[in-house]
């Protein structure tokens, strides 16, 4: 059997001000080198449960039942110590806007280099070359080129494969990937994708990808669960759930997904002779 | 008899910001009724163009004429007065932009149509109209933007811009700063709108909300339209290698995106393409 490095199991989460339960009993497993895709409209408690497997659920938010078990450990045990040594070595996370995370007025090497640095305490000399190795691994064109650079002067798509060379830097086991490709272009979030499948591929990175676009957990994960206020709607084999939904809810999001989306008008023969191009 | 003069006509526009040229030959047409898609990705243009079709920029060469008027002709005060009638409206990305936050939403519905001297009872009723229209409540009128979702503010947005019945909206980017569920409610709002007969400009870098709404798809690279056709030929038989690139990044719930040796090689037509 193959193990498990992320579970969460029946997780509670509430807003102590309001007394309200934002996640309300939502479990998952997570294989080693597995691929996990959540899905849920906004409110549904995906990044929140992310947030409580990377131990940084904001305050006064409060876990008041259940387990996350990260690698064989349980985090509610976890010092603060811990949590930093976990963080980055063990699990490892990307989110919507990357500018976010990079100070802009640090050179692109220097922030990723400091990772490797502090975290795998290499040299000066050692974590540059290892830094560049990271940004070529990430298939930045001209590494060295981007290690001297500033945020402001890289596309939104460059300073995302920045983000996940830093969030790969100390070799973690899982991919936390919250929206990472919702605010880039299309034909860069293909390329972000085939990175996060050749990571998978290449170095047995766990991903739990988190998005409202069905069709990119589709491309990616081989299981999804779907959230709904909190809780768990509808769970199993990705192409199982999207295709056929047993769920109202997960049918209405794949409905919504089929009626503004490419799926509505793709057609499995089109024929060409049907063509009135207007030029 | 002649065929209806089109709503929107772009013809060989060309805008260029210093030394860069950031739209190129560009050519549209929106005839009467219709709902069409411009496609386009960081620094196509597509801003570009809906601001040039606004008057908010100047262009170096080429026309734009709304409803039979050569806008692209006008002085600035024949650019005010041809606003106040209410045309041509537009909606952007961000609905803060056309409402004043310490208006209340009501009163930003109801200003195009004072503007033109409508009586107030006559601008309140408009108000309830189109607030209806948009599936808000009428109730929202008295209150302000912040507290608004960034759905419902979009939908006033929409409903600030139809008040005048104008011949053609332009919408740029009007759903992608917002989430899943207000963004299907606000493309529901624009299908009705299409299918009352509202032309519609539908200006995104999401082909998926675009491919849902418009009747054609227009897709716009490096400031050219490289490509019109019906949204299902575009989805299906794209035939411009940037249109084939574009539409086979997207993934869908049928098949994922084409592989990356496909895209490669859709680049390197598109280096001899241009």
């Amino acid at each position: 059997m193959t193990e498990t490095v992320l579970s969460v199991d029946d997780l509670h989460v509430r807003d102590p001000r309001s007394g309200t339960e934002l996640v309300c009993g939502v479990s998952f497993d997570l294989p080693a080198g597995g691929a996990l895709g959540i899905v849920g409209e906004s409110g549904s408690g995906k990044t929140l449960t992310c947030r409580t497997a990377l131990g940084i659920l904001p305050a006064p938010l409060e876990v008041t039942a259940g387990r996350v078990t990260l690698l064989g450990r349980d985090t509610a045990v976890l010092t603060e110590r811990e949590w930093r040594e976990l963080r980055g070595r063990g699990i490892g996370a990307v989110f919507q806007d990357p500018g976010a995370f990079l100070n802009p007025s640090l050179r692109i090497g220097s922030q990723v280099a400091e990772v490797l640095r502090v975290g795998k305490r290499l040299g000066r000399r050692a974590a540059r070359a290892e830094a560049v190795a990271l940004l070529d691994a990430v298939h930045l064109r001209d590494p060295e080129r981007v290690y001297r650079q500033y945020p402001h002067e890289l596309s939104g798509g460059m300073l995302q494969r920045v983000v996940i060379a830093a969030a790969i830097a100390l070799d973690p086991q899982i991919l936390i990937a919250d929206e990472a490709t919702t605010a880039l272009d299309v034909t860069v979030q293909a390329e972000i994708l085939d990175l996060l499948a050749d990571l998978r591929e290449r170095i047995g990175l766990a991903l739990v990808v988190v998005s409202h676009d069905l069709a990119v957990v589709a491309q990616l994960c081989e299981e999804v669960v779907v959230l709904r206020d909190g809780e768990v709607v509808e769970r199993g084999a990705t192409a199982a759930v999207l295709h056929e939904p047993r769920h109202p809810y997960t049918r209405l999001l794949v409905d919504e997904h089929n009626r503004y989306g490419l799926d509505r008008y793709l057609v499995p023969d089109f024929d060409d002779a049907e063509l009135e191009h207007a030029g | 008899m002649p065929a209806e003069p089109p709503v929107l006509q772009v013809a060989d526009l060309e805008v260029r910001y210093g030394r860069t040229t950031a739209l190129a030959r560009a050519a549209l047409t929106v005839a009467r009724g219709e709902t069409v898609g411009v496609i386009g990705e960081t620094g196509s243009g597509k801003s570009t163009l809906a601001r040039a079709v606004v008057g908010l920029v100047a262009p170096a060469a080429g026309t734009v004429t709304i409803a039979g008027e050569e806008v692209t002709a006008f002085s600035r005060r024949q650019w005010r007065a041809f606003r106040r009638r209410g045309i041509a409206q537009y909606v952007f990305q961000d609905p803060l932009r056309s409402l004043d936050p310490h208006l209340p939403v009501g009163t930003s519905v109801a200003e195009p149509l004072l503007l033109q001297g409508r009586s107030r009872p006559d601008a309140n009723a408009a108000v309830r109209t189109y607030l209806e229209r948009v599936h808000l409540s009428p109730d929202l009128a008295d209150r302000y933007p912040a507290e608004l979702s960034g759905g419902q503010r979009q939908r006033v947005a929409v409903a600030r811009a139809l008040v005048t019945d104008p011949q053609v909206v332009v919408l740029d980017e009007p759903v992608s700063a917002l989430d899943a569920a207000n963004r299907v409610r606000v493309l529901e709002v624009l299908t009705e709108l299409r299918e009352a007969g509202t032309s519609l400009v539908f200006i995104s870098h999401d082909l998926g909300s675009v491919a849902g709404v418009s009747d054609r798809v227009a897709v716009l690279h490096r400031g050219a339209v490289v490509e019109t056709a019906p949204t299902r030929s575009i989805v299906n038989a794209p035939q411009h290698p940037y249109t084939r690139l574009l539409v086979g990044s997207a993934p869908t719930l049928a098949t994922g995106a084409v592989d990356r040796e496909t895209r490669a090689e859709l680049r390197r037509q598109l280096l001899t393409v241009g």
